[in-house]
């Protein structure tokens, strides 16, 4: 069974991890390897494939680890949260230094756009990897 | 919602996107499989990494589909330990759409050796009447390619039954052409077999 990836709406059109990775300049190489280990979610969910997801993180948020040559991708993401069995959220953008995410404060957020989604299904869309 | 194909025959056109891709596809696979072969025998990570002469922490370094630095000599030496052979060899990205999506479980598990059915069941002979040795193991190592070929397709070709002759190619010892018949009996790609020898008459002309 394969999964949906969806991802939260900044506003109306423009997803989170696009301008994420505008404003954190992530290098090329590293959003293809971004973009191959969405596929492995989508494929494979959560149970198989090892070390991909790590969580969850105050209750409903988990990291995606992506380990890139100068950079730790870690786009945090929960299950659901309309169907939790089927799907996964992208909410926010994050990296990791010396196991501090950053920002610092992105989980809280992270947990936030998963409350406005419950409270608006129209704020996330189908994630497409198109950057 | 586009597919992971989609994306992938839109993407792939740049080089090193798609290289990228592949390799981080193949350290993934390479994790997850081995994660598959530890809990397929129900071994501990140091169990394994006692099998392997290596420390737990390093076979937990190993199990994660972000590890890219595999060496042929370390992965022969887990394949060792799991009484598994290696198989390395380069594709063609085409197998790219086909490789991820036919990762499971089931696809992933190997036997060891011990339980190996090519090695442990009985060729069924038929009536058997005229087979030798040489013959049975020409079959068995037709049989053996044909069995990891058909496994690696098993995903996307479920209960495949092929007959095949193998004609004038692969003759019994008296010139009574073979057949063998192979069977995907399971969905996990494991196949049994017969073969029939020697014990038809080549159809006149």
């Amino acid at each position: 069974m394969s999964w949906k990836i969806y991802e939260f709406l900044v506003r109306p059109n423009v997803g989170v991890m696009e301008v994420w990775l505008k404003q954190a300049r992530i290098q090329k190489r590293a959003k293809d390897l971004l973009n191959q280990k969405l596929d492995l979610l989508e494929q494979l969910g959560l149970e198989l494939p090892p070390g991909l997801l790590a969580g969850p993180i105050d209750g409903h948020i988990y990291k995606l680890r992506i380990r890139a040559q100068r950079v730790q991708l870690r786009p945090l993401l929960c299950r659901g949260p309309l169907q939790n069995n089927s799907e996964f959220t992208l909410l926010c953008g994050a990296t990791e230094r010396d196991d501090e995410l950053v920002p610092t404060n992105v989980v809280q957020q992270a947990e936030q756009h998963r409350q406005i989604i419950l409270a608006d299904p129209q704020r996330r869309r189908c994630h497409e990897h198109d950057f | 919602m586009s597919t992971i194909f989609d994306r992938m025959r839109q993407s792939f056109p740049d080089k090193d996107y798609r290289h990228t891709y592949a390799n981080g596809l193949v350290d993934s696979k390479l994790a997850t499989q081995l994660k598959v072969l530890r809990e397929q025998r129900g071994w501990t990570q140091a169990q394994l990494a006692e099998k392997c002469g290596m420390q737990q922490a390093r076979i937990s370094v190993l199990e994660d589909v972000n590890y890219a630095s595999w060496s042929i000599s370390t992965l022969r030496r887990i394949g060792k330990a799991f009484d598994l052979w290696l198989d390395v060899e380069w594709k063609e990205f085409g197998e790219i759409p086909s490789t991820l999506q036919n990762m499971s479980r089931e696809t992933l598990e190997r036997e060891s050796f011990d339980n190996d059915p090519l090695f442990h069941e009985e060729v069924a002979a038929g009536d058997g009447k005229t087979h030798d040795n040489e013959f049975q193991d020409t079959m068995s190592m037709v049989v053996s390619s044909l069995r990891i070929h058909t496994r690696r397709k098993s995903t996307s070709l479920p209960n495949q039954n092929l007959e095949l002759d193998f004609g004038p190619a692969i003759q019994s010892p008296n010139n009574v052409p073979a057949q063998v018949k192979i069977t995907d009996t399971t969905h996990k790609g494991e196949i049994r077999y017969e073969g029939r020898v020697g014990s038809e008459q080549r159809p006149a002309a």
